[in-house]
Parts: C-alpha cells; sequence; structure tokens
C-alpha cells in the first residue's frame, strides 16, 4: 500500500518521538506515566498505529524536554514521496491496482 | 525491428552476455532495476507483470504465480518497455505479453508489440539461436525435439521457441 498523507504524518511523527526517548534511554512505560497514557498508546503512537491529539502533542514534547515543533516532520519531508501515479490509458480492476500499489511500494 | 535488434545486440554485448540462457533477472537489476515478485490470483482476471518508473526509481512487477518461463518472457518485455518507451507505467496482462506479433490484430498497442519483439530478440538472439539451431540439427532430430532442446537452453516456453525459429525462417509452423 501506498502511505497516504495522514498515515506517513503519523509514522514520522512516531518515529520522532520514539527517537526521542530512546535518546534519553526512557522505558515506554516511563513516558506513558509521565503524559497520562497508556503503554499500548504510546506503542501505537510510535509505531504511527494511533492518531495523535494536538494537546498529547504538547504533553509528550514536555516530557521529553523539548518543543511540539521538533516532533513533527517538515512538509518536504512528507510530500517527498507522494503516492505515485497510477494514470494510465489502461483502466485497472481494484484487484489489478491493488497489485501494482504493492509492486511499487518496494520491500 | 532492425533497430529493436540493433538495442538487443547493444545490451548483449555491454554485458558479456554470449550463450544462452540470458539472465534476464540478473540484468534487470544491472540496469538499476528493483525486480518485485508479487502473486497475483484474481478469478476472470490477469496480470503478467508491470513497469513502474519514478524519479529515476525503476521497479518491474511480476506475477509470481505465472510459470518460470512466462516470467521470464514477462521481465524481458518489460526491460523492452524499459529501453523503448518514457511512460511511467506499462501495465501488462497476458494478452499484451504473449500475443504473438503476427498474430495480433491492429488494435494492439504498437508499444506492446516492439516490447515482445524486443523479449524475443533478448531472450533468443539470432545469433544464439541460429548456432543451437545448426548444432541441434547436426543431430537429425525431429523439429519438436529441435524446438524441446532449443526452449531448454533459452529457458523459454516450447511456444516462444517456435514462434522463434519460424520468424527466423529456420523452421516452417505447422
Amino acid at each position: 500500500m501506498i502511505p497516504s498523507f495522514s498515515a506517513r504524518l503519523q509514522k514520522l511523527t512516531g518515529t520522532r518521538i520514539r527517537d526521542h526517548r530512546t535518546s534519553l534511554r526512557m522505558k515506554q512505560e516511563e513516558l506513558a506515566q509521565r503524559v497520562g497514557l497508556s503503554r499500548t498508546s504510546i506503542t501505537n503512537i510510535e509505531s504511527g498505529r494511533q492518531r495523535l491529539l494536538l494537546d498529547h502533542l504538547y504533553e509528550l514534547a514536555g516530557a521529553l524536554g523539548i518543543e511540539p515543533g521538533q516532533l513533527i516532520p517538515a512538509r518536504g519531508e512528507l510530500t517527498e514521496q507522494k503516492a505515485p501515479n497510477l494514470e494510465m490509458k489502461k483502466r485497472l480492476t481494484p484487484a489489478q491496482k491493488e497489485w501494482a500499489k504493492k509492486v511499487i511500494a518496494g520491500q | 525491428m532492425a533497430r529493436i535488434a540493433d538495442m538487443v545486440q547493444k545490451l548483449l554485448d555491454q554485458h558479456g552476455l554470449v550463450k544462452p540462457p540470458i539472465p534476464v533477472e540478473k540484468l534487470a537489476q544491472t540496469l538499476g532495476v528493483e525486480l518485485r515478485y508479487e502473486p497475483f490470483e484474481h478469478k476472470g482476471e490477469q496480470v503478467s507483470g508491470m513497469l513502474f518508473r519514478d524519479k529515476g526509481r525503476s521497479v518491474i512487477g511480476v506475477n509470481s504465480n505465472e510459470s518460470p518461463t512466462r516470467q521470464r518472457f514477462t521481465i524481458a518485455h518489460e526491460i523492452g518497455h524499459l529501453q523503448l518507451h518514457k511512460d511511467s507505467v506499462h501495465f501488462d496482462t497476458p494478452a499484451e505479453v504473449f500475443l504473438r506479433n503476427h498474430l495480433s490484430s491492429k488494435s494492439v498497442d504498437p508499444k506492446e508489440i516492439q516490447a515482445n519483439s524486443f523479449a524475443a530478440e533478448l531472450l533468443m538472439p539470432a545469433k544464439f539461436v541460429r548456432t543451437e539451431f545448426n548444432q541441434e540439427r547436426r543431430s537429425a532430430l525431429s523439429d519438436e525435439e529441435v524446438v524441446e532442446k532449443l526452449s531448454d537452453k533459452f529457458m523459454v516456453s516450447s511456444q516462444a521457441m517456435t514462434f522463434r525459429l519460424a520468424n527466423l525462417g529456420l523452421m516452417r509452423l505447422t
């Protein structure tokens, strides 16, 4: 699957949170306690599976001792790999389109 | 078609390919192409392969459910698109990849015919086919046996080899 804009945003933000946390040698458990979320939520946020609320972003940044802006990716990082254009003369069936997307997504 | 034959010859020379079978997978990778094998199975629908290009990245997708000789032909066909055409996406069903040139109707995209000629030239270069054909002929085999031997050597389907031999005027289609 080609990641959508929001999927990509969540993924990149999550990665940044994880990077900051691990550089502080902080456990997910500890970060969770500091911001009042469950450890599962932290896991999901870091892996990009969970949508992050704006106020949580501030709390997480606070717990990590950084500014919230440091956790969000620049616009360029998000548009760099915009979904490739599958437009062509040929009409693909949904199954064919799915297959093509898998091929393009790479490993 | 002389242009296509020349292009293929150049490619073979550049990569030092002097005898069958032509390692199309390796060739694709040497050309900087990512090869992706993905199974496709959906009732009534077909896929053989595709070529995708975006900002210097090239990907060839192969339907890994098709036979190994078909997969090789598909890769060769997509390399053909890569070398001959500029479109960012080619999506190919068996109708485009395996339809024989001289049988294909006018409605078939000329690009597909070109990619097929390229694939046939690449997998079964005329020079190699003639050499191997003459060698097998000496052992007084039947046409069918010659086709079998050659298709094994070139790692192509016997159908593809039959058409190639006919196109080169080495054998008559029955």
